[in-house]
Formats: structure tokens, sequence, C-alpha cells
């Protein structure tokens, strides 16, 4: 009977498994940046080495181009060359369900407390169901989730082998631009445990030592201290604070308002918790999200993360009293015996895994978020001088591969030269946009359909629209060549 | 008695009067910054100047506070009511006032953290020394290069002012449309401008419109230095 219960518990923790892959799947997109790493790997793929400087942009710097997560760019290409597009998206996809899982299970230990904690993990995907997109972000969540089993290890007083760190360093600094995360967050706990009394403290020494071997495996890469210059400087700079997803979140939003309520009851679950040791990194780590959070929307997910791996021992405290005085207050006559919780735990899985199987089934366009075919008319044409959206420009630079250039994308580390300014005054079509387009001799614009410059543009004489679609429309100067005649093409 | 006078908690009061004096400090100052830069009854935006302070000062507050609370008999509430606080700090402007105030109150009554430096070891010693080198080494070889902040010219900048900033943050567009003002400037005698608007369309691939600009300094220009500059650069383009 018990084995026949534990084969149910498994049972059930598999289906939910399966529930955590199709929502992941069922959110998850190929975005303008998921190309743009297609476009750069697919350069290293064919010519054997990094590309020196940009050859798809007419506006980006000409300085070395230090390109970002080279392992993922040079895995994405592969995929698309030897599997497919679609590859790329699965592959994300069971690697965004591993970090949720790993992050799930190593957070509660008892089958009541994961099944507690498994909505906070549906909650942690649908709140970056926005932005959820195959990119090397995928792999900084699995090293992050990881990254906080590791930390649980120094609150717990446990080893952690030394040759762990630097193999974490060198597969981040390859694969995701959050590396930084590896070396800050061991070094906020050991800080933290400094408020504690020194017999409440574990040794100060690992985590500080896991830090250096981690920041030493970061230079594991192909540029060298290059990349990692290179990518802190983009974290500081002002540039990458104008962008969205490092803009404060709309606190007012629901689900802003559930990731910090639920950083909150982690913060509770902290003095609560009966583990004697390690209270002020733990403290410290929260508050150093909150405060994250609330300057970045890029931050919430990660105080999802670390408030689920905080409470998920508080969940097991809590839930395994509750259980003891329910048992203890209903005696044996009203206690639900084994046969009918294992009857309607299998009901419960059939049921669960069928509207995951369901779901997993429903077949994905790989261009539904981007213009394909407004893409590719401007190949065709021949139509070059392109001004285009910032969120759109990394999947542009994948069809186009340097004919025509594209005017931005989101490689927002080539454009400290002001054109990253000028591409957000000219989608908002602010004052000064016409200079701004005869200054960078634009000749055509592919932009969103009813965004702001396409609608000045197409009232304004001198501009005519040869293409339209759902997504996308293409202007045109008539009095250039390659204009089309008649009315404008349309797409699907 | 005296004992007790002399002590909460276990703390000694020299202890606490120097936390509290400490707490005060920070907090007061951060304040008045705060009010300096038009963020204290503003709504948060991190993108205005002062805002980032306060945000740093509420967490701060956070954490002694729950850090303090710890043991204490109603910890589970003040961890509650300190981070509902803090979120209200975020979304009414003026409700840092409030964290402030409670936060500054608490501190006062909960015993002050009595920081312990941890044991001095051969372990300990290596792996601080090893950590401060790095971190010296690190932000020498990790500092931002120049190119990566570059200058751009003021509106009120001089056209030749403003091509050559434009050049130099490697913006060719806008160096070659602040050099073509340059160049009207100079009116029928084309000089330096038209060099410069030659080298910049070069740089963007341009030769004809180099080499006519060129042509333009070579046949027409009342400086022999300049003319002979455009004819060796119109030599190297062929």
């Amino acid at each position: 009977m018990i084995a026949r219960l534990g084969l149910v518990r498994r049972a059930l923790l598999g289906a939910l498994l399966l529930v955590i892959l199709s929502l992941v799947h069922g959110n998850m997109d190929l975005l303008s940046d998921s190309f743009w790493y297609i476009a750069a790997g697919r350069s290293v793929l064919d010519t054997g080495h990094f590309p020196a400087v940009d050859p798809f942009s007419f506006t980006a710097m000409r300085t070395p181009w230090v390109v970002h997560m080279p392992g993922s760019v040079v895995l994405f290409a592969w995929l698309d060359r030897h599997l497919g597009i679609l590859s790329i998206l699965r592959v994300c996809v069971l690697v965004e369900t591993a970090a949720l899982g790993v992050l799930w299970l190593s957070s509660s230990r008892s089958t009541a407390g994961r099944v507690a904690l498994f909505p906070l993990i549906a909650f942690t995907v649908y709140l970056q169901r926005d932005d959820l997109c195959a990119r090397g972000q995928v792999f900084g969540d699995l090293l992050f989730a990881l990254l906080l089993i590791i930390a649980a290890r120094f609150r717990d007083g446990r080893p952690v082998r030394w040759w762990i760190a630097p193999l974490l360093g060198v597969a981040w600094v390859n694969l995701h631009s959050s590396f930084l995360l590896g070396v800050l967050v061991p070094v906020i706990g050991a800080v933290g445990q400094v408020f504690d009394p020194r017999e409440k403290r574990h040794s100060m020494v690992g985590p500080w030592v896991f830090a250096m071997l981690l920041a030493l495996g970061t230079l594991v890469n192909p540029y060298g201290t290059a990349l990692v210059r290179d990518v802190l400087t983009l974290a500081s700079h002002p540039t990458t604070q104008q962008q969205t997803l490092f803009v404060s979140p709309d606190f007012w939003r629901t689900d802003t308002m559930v990731t910090f309520a639920l950083g909150v009851a982690a913060l509770v679950g902290c003095v609560r918790s009966r583990e004697s040791k390690g209270h002020g990194g733990r403290v410290l780590l929260l508050v150093a999200l909150l405060c994250a959070a609330a300057s970045g929307l890029r931050y919430l997910p990660l105080l999802c993360y670390v408030s689920i791996s905080l409470l998920g021992p508080t969940m097991d405290d809590v839930l395994a009293e509750a259980i003891a005085r329910l048992r203890r207050r209903a005696g044996d006559s009203a206690y639900v015996g084994p046969r009918t919780a294992s009857i309607a735990a299998i009901v419960g899985v059939v049921l669960v895994a069928g509207f995951a199987v369901r779901t997993l089934r429903t077949p994905k366009d790989p261009y539904a978020q981007v213009p394909i075919e407004a893409a590719r008319f401007v190949r065709e044409h021949r139509l070059d001088n392109v001004v285009n959206d910032y969120h759109w420009g990394g999947f542009l630079l994948y069809v186009w591969q340097g004919a025509p250039k594209v005017f931005i994308d989101g490689r927002s580390h080539l454009y400290y030269n002001g054109v990253f300014q000028d591409a957000l005054d000219l989608a908002a079509a602010r004052p000064g946009y016409e200079e701004k387009l005869e200054l960078y001799e634009v000749r055509t614009a592919l932009l969103e359909a009813g965004s702001p410059l396409a609608v000045v543009l197409e009232q304004r004489d001198g501009w005519t629209r040869v293409f339209e679609d759902r997504l996308a429309v293409v202007l045109r100067r008539p009095d250039t060549e390659g204009s089309s005649s008649g009315g404008p093409a349309r797409g699907r | 008695m005296k004992q007790r006078r002399r002590e909460h908690a276990g703390v000694p009061n020299a202890t606490r009067g120097v936390w509290g004096g400490l707490t005060l400090s920070v907090t007061v100052a951060a304040l008045a910054f705060a009010w300096w830069k038009g963020a204290l009854l503003s709504p948060f935006d991190l993108r205005s100047p002062g805002h980032a302070v306060l945000l740093a000062l509420r967490g701060l507050l956070l954490a002694s506070v729950v850090i303090a609370a710890r043991g204490h008999r109603r910890a589970t509430w003040i961890a509650l009511a300190m981070g509902a606080l803090f979120f209200a700090t975020l979304v009414l402007p003026g409700a840092t006032l409030a964290l402030c105030a409670v936060s500054l109150l608490l501190l006062w009554q909960l015993p002050a953290p009595r920081i312990q430096s941890p044991r001095i070891t051969l372990a300990g010693l290596l792996s601080g020394v090893s950590a401060l080198a790095l971190c010296l080494i690190g932000l020498h070889a990790l500092r931002p290069p120049a190119w990566t902040h570059p200058e751009f010219p003021s509106a009120q900048a001089s056209a030749a002012k403003s091509a050559r900033a434009w050049l130099a943050a490697d913006n060719l567009h806008r160096a070659r449309w602040a050099a073509l003002a340059w160049a009207r400037q100079e009116g029928a005698d084309p000089g330096e401008a038209y060099l410069f608007l030659a080298e910049v369309d070069l740089q963007l691939g341009h030769r004809d419109k180099a080499r006519r600009v060129l042509e333009k300094v070579r046949d027409r220009s009342s400086s022999e230095e300049l003319r002979l500059r455009a004819a060796q650069q119109l030599g190297g383009l062929e």
C-alpha cells in the first residue's frame, strides 16, 4: 500500500510537471531576439569565427562587435540549420520547464508542500507571458535555479564541490548575460550573515570562494575580459534604463502586486523559519530583490524564483503542522483512507495530464509574432535605407542578412552613438522626426501597423504605403527607385 | 539595576547609540537629498534623480528592521507590516516618510545588532586577500572604455564642433548632417568643412559623393594647402 501511494505521488508530481511544460509551451514564442541569435550564429558557423564588426546594421558603431551569449547564438544557429526553426522553440521550452521544475522540486521536500507551491510556479509562467521568448534567458533561468540550490546548501552548512563554481561560470557567461547574479547572490548571502550572532552563522568563506571561482570561470569565453566588460557596461548604461524590460513595473497591475506579496510572504517566512542559521543572508537577498523588482520589470520573475525557494521549507513546516493537527482532531473515523486518496489522485493525474497533452499538441507558428511577409517584400524589391521598429530589428536582420541593413535592433550595446535615442524619438514620431529621417537618409519604413510613426508618415506628402498585412506596413518615398505603382501589396 | 540601565536586551546602550545615530543620520541625509532633487513627494520613477537614493534607503530600513526583529514575539507582524509599507511607498508618493518614521521607531524599540567580526582563520584571510586582489584587478580591467559613453554635442554647439563630436561618437550620419551645415556656412569658398564632409562620405561608402566634394575643394578653394590636400585625397581614391 505504501509503495502504491509512493507511485501515485510520483505520478501526481509528474502530471504537474507536464502542466508546467504545457504552460511554458503555450506562452513561449520566437520573438525578434531569437532571430538575431540565429543570424549571428550563422555567421560563426559559416566563417568559423565570430564576426569582428557588425554586418547587419547601417547605423551601428564600428567598434569591434562582442557577441553576447556566444554559446547560445551558435547553438541556436546549429539547431536552425540541422533540425529546423521549431527545434529552437522546443529546446527552449524544455530548458525553461527544467528551470521551473528544478526550482519547484528543490524548494519543498514533501508532496503536500510541492502541491501547495505549484500555483506559484504557474504564476511565474503567467508573470512572464508577454516576454517569454526562445532566447538565452531560458538558460539563465535554469542556471539561476541551480544557483539557488547551491545557496540553500550554503545556508544549511552542507559542502559544495569547488569545481561546480568555475563550471557554472563558464556555462553562464557563454549562455546568458545574467552571470553577474552568480557572483552577487553568494556574496549577498555571506554579507548578510555579518548581522547574525556568531553561533548562528555558517562559514562565510565558502560563499566568497564560490563567488570568486565563478567569476574566474566567466573569463573562459571567446572574448575573455572583453565580454565581461561589455556586459557590465551594458547593464549600467543609460540606454538600458530606457528599455521596457528595465523600466519600473506598473505597481497597480495585479501580477505585480502578487509578486511583491510573494516577496513579503517570503520575508515573513524567513522570520518564522525554524532554520537557526543564515537568517541575515536570506533577508538581505530578499530585500535586494525587492528593490531590484521595483527598479525593473526584468527582476520580477527573479523575485518569484527566490521567494518560492525560501517559502518551500516554510510551506513544508506549516503543512506538516496543519496535517498533524487535522489528524489529531479528526481521529480515525473521519480520516480519508489511502484508497480514497489514491483514487482521487489518479483521477486528478489523468485530468491534468490530459489537459497538458492537449495543449502541447497545439501547433506553433514560429513567425506568428514577426512581420515575415513585410520583410520578404522589402528584400525581394531591394528596398534600402530602411527605418524599422526596435523590437523587430532582430528578426529583420535574420531575414535580410545585411542586404538591406537594419536601422536598429535589440543589440543595444552597438548603438551607444545616439542611434538608440533617435530610434525611440522616431518610433514615437516626436517633434524633429522629419529631420531625423533626412539625416539618416531614410527612404523606406517597415513599421508596426498603427504605430505613431506609421500613422504620421501615411498622412505626409511624399510617402506611399507599398505593403500592408495584419502586423506591418511598408512605406516608401515615391520619388525614388523601386517604388511600386498602383495600390499597396497585401500580405496574408 | 545599574547593569539594566546600561543595556537594552543585552546590547550596551553605547552600541545602541551608535547604531541609532548612524541610522538616523543616513535616513536624514537620504531624505534631504531626495527632497533637494524633488523626489521625496513625487511618484516613484527611478529615472528621476533622488529616487535611486530613496529606494536604497527603503531597502536599508526594511532589512534593518526585519533582521533586528528576529526572535521578537511579534516578528511576523513586524515583517508583514514593513513589507506592506515598502510596497506602499512605491505606489503612494510621500509614504516613504511613514516608512522612515515607523522604521526608526521600531529600531529604537528592538535590540540593535551586535556585529561580531568573524573569527580570523587562514582560509578566511587567504580568500579575503584574493577577493580584494581580484576586485582591484577586475575594477581596472572591466572599466568601461570611453567610446561607450561618448559626449554628444549640445544643441547650441557650432556646426563644426557638432560634426567633430558626432564623428568621435561614431555616428556617421549625424556627423555628415552637421558637416553639411558647416559646409553651407563656408559658402562659395570650400574649405575644412568640405574636406571633413568628404572624409565622412568615404567612411559611409559614398565614394562618388566624396570625389565630387574633393574636386570642388581642389578646383575652387582659395587656400593652396587645402587644394593640395584635396588633390592628394583624390589621388588616393583612384
